[in-house]
């Protein structure tokens, strides 16, 4: 699959000392590793902090990938198993964890929560999901069911142009238009 | 619409190992924006799979590289921290003058070996030559001893029995002719080196020599 070449090709660029490949790999995957942190851990800064422990302890072990299995199962180990550590270091040292209320604010692993668990960032997360799907909404028929088959079912261009009888020309096309018009209504709520 | 969006998407989706692709991944890897685009693109098939969290974090990817190039630096410090931190050796670094070290501490010992010997070499021969010096003046000295005494002090008595011609002097002179020189030789330097004395006539004089025909 063109996914799996593409994880593949970056690869080689990190290996090969480009960082920027990396931080394309981790934007590529940033979500994916923290829906499988937040199984483990339901707290969203503690879910974060594990989420950036693995992509650095990834990109600290990259050297040793040898594409002998997909990128991202490799990542997804690598995630899991730094959860589940964290979790086990948790329990032996549980009762430090507990910090009084007047020293809340000067608590260290306090600052995640105060970062992403605030209503603003609930609000914005729910604002840019609701942007996206209104914008689907909003597409041409031909446009939905391309970007839909694409992105939901995860069909290949070649297999997308088979459903919808059509050329993969414009499979591509329809692709893109989709995403384009999504994209203009997305960018303001990021930038 | 942009004609490198349109590759963009199709990178996202199909990348191959063909040129153009790679050309493409090459802009996005130079382009900041091109990077926000495709986070854009790939955040909104996240969301059309239900995979975004509840509470995203934008910065993450920002905090993870940071995180890394931390990381970076501290592993391999640019070449300026290189610089500041630890001098490149020059040659008056100790690994370089050490073996010089070596080398003058030795010529020094062998310079003061041979000077040393030197010294003891010529002091040891100026022994020797003192100590030749003195015994050959004894040796003068004994030969002198072992003459007998001048015509002019003899007896007159004695001499009847020896004709001039026939005298010890004479006799000496003519058998041994280095001992009569040195002889001379004694007589001259000690006349030479002895303390001369008011009233008193240096005993050399008085042993005399005698004024031949």
């Amino acid at each position: 699959m063109g996914i799996n070449l593409l994880d593949a090709e970056l690869v080689k660029r990190v290996q090969a000392g480009d960082t920027t490949a990396f931080d394309i790999l981790v934007q590529k995957y940033q979500h994916k590793v923290v829906n499988l942190v937040g199984r483990f851990v339901s707290d969203q800064a503690e879910c974060y902090d594990i989420t950036q422990d693995a992509f650095i302890k990834a990109y600290r072990a990259i050297g040793n990938f040898r594409g002998d299995s997909q990128f991202y199962t490799w990542l997804y180990r690598i995630a899991a198993n730094t959860a589940k550590n964290y979790l086990a270091s948790r329990a032996r040292k549980s009762p430090a964890y507990t910090v009084d209320v007047e020293d809340a604010e000067h608590y260290e692993g306090a600052s995640g929560l105060k970062e992403y668990a605030t209503p603003e960032n609930l609000l914005l997360t729910e604002e840019i999901k609701q942007t996206v799907f209104a914008a689907i909404e909003g597409l041409p028929d031909d446009l939905k069911s391309a970007i839909t088959l694409r992105e939901i079912e995860g069909l290949s261009y070649e297999e997308i142009a088979e459903v919808m009888d059509c050329p993969i020309g414009t499979v591509r096309s329809r692709i893109f238009r989709a995403r384009d018009v999504i994209d203009k209504e997305l960018r303001p709520l990021l930038e | 619409m942009n004609e490198l969006d349109e590759k963009l998407s199709l990178v996202l989706d199909d990348y191959t190992d063909d040129p153009k692709s790679q050309s493409v991944l090459n802009e996005v890897i130079g382009d900041v924006n091109l990077q926000y685009q495709m986070r854009r693109y790939q955040m909104i098939g996240d969301i059309l799979r239900h995979e975004l969290p509840d509470h995203i974090n934008l910065d993450l990817s920002h905090q993870i590289m940071s995180k890394i190039a931390e990381i970076e630096v501290t592993a391999n410090p640019p070449s300026s921290a290189v610089e500041i931190t630890e001098k490149k050796p020059g040659f008056w670094h100790w690994a370089n003058l050490k073996p010089l070290a070596g080398f003058a501490v030795a010529a020094t010992v062998a310079v003061v070996s041979v000077s040393l010997w030197q010294t003891i070499s010529v002091s040891s021969q100026n022994d020797q030559t003192q100590e030749q010096v003195v015994s050959i003046e004894q040796q003068k000295i004994e030969i002198l001893a072992s003459q007998p005494l001048q015509i002019n002090a003899l007896p007159v008595s004695s001499n009847a029995a020896l004709s001039m011609d026939e005298g010890t002097r004479w006799r000496t002179g003519k058998d041994s002719p280095a001992l009569q020189q040195k002889l001379n030789a004694y007589l001259v330097n000690h006349t030479e080196y002895s303390i001369p004395m008011q009233g008193l006539i240096p005993q050399a004089r008085v042993a005399g020599y005698d004024a031949q025909p």
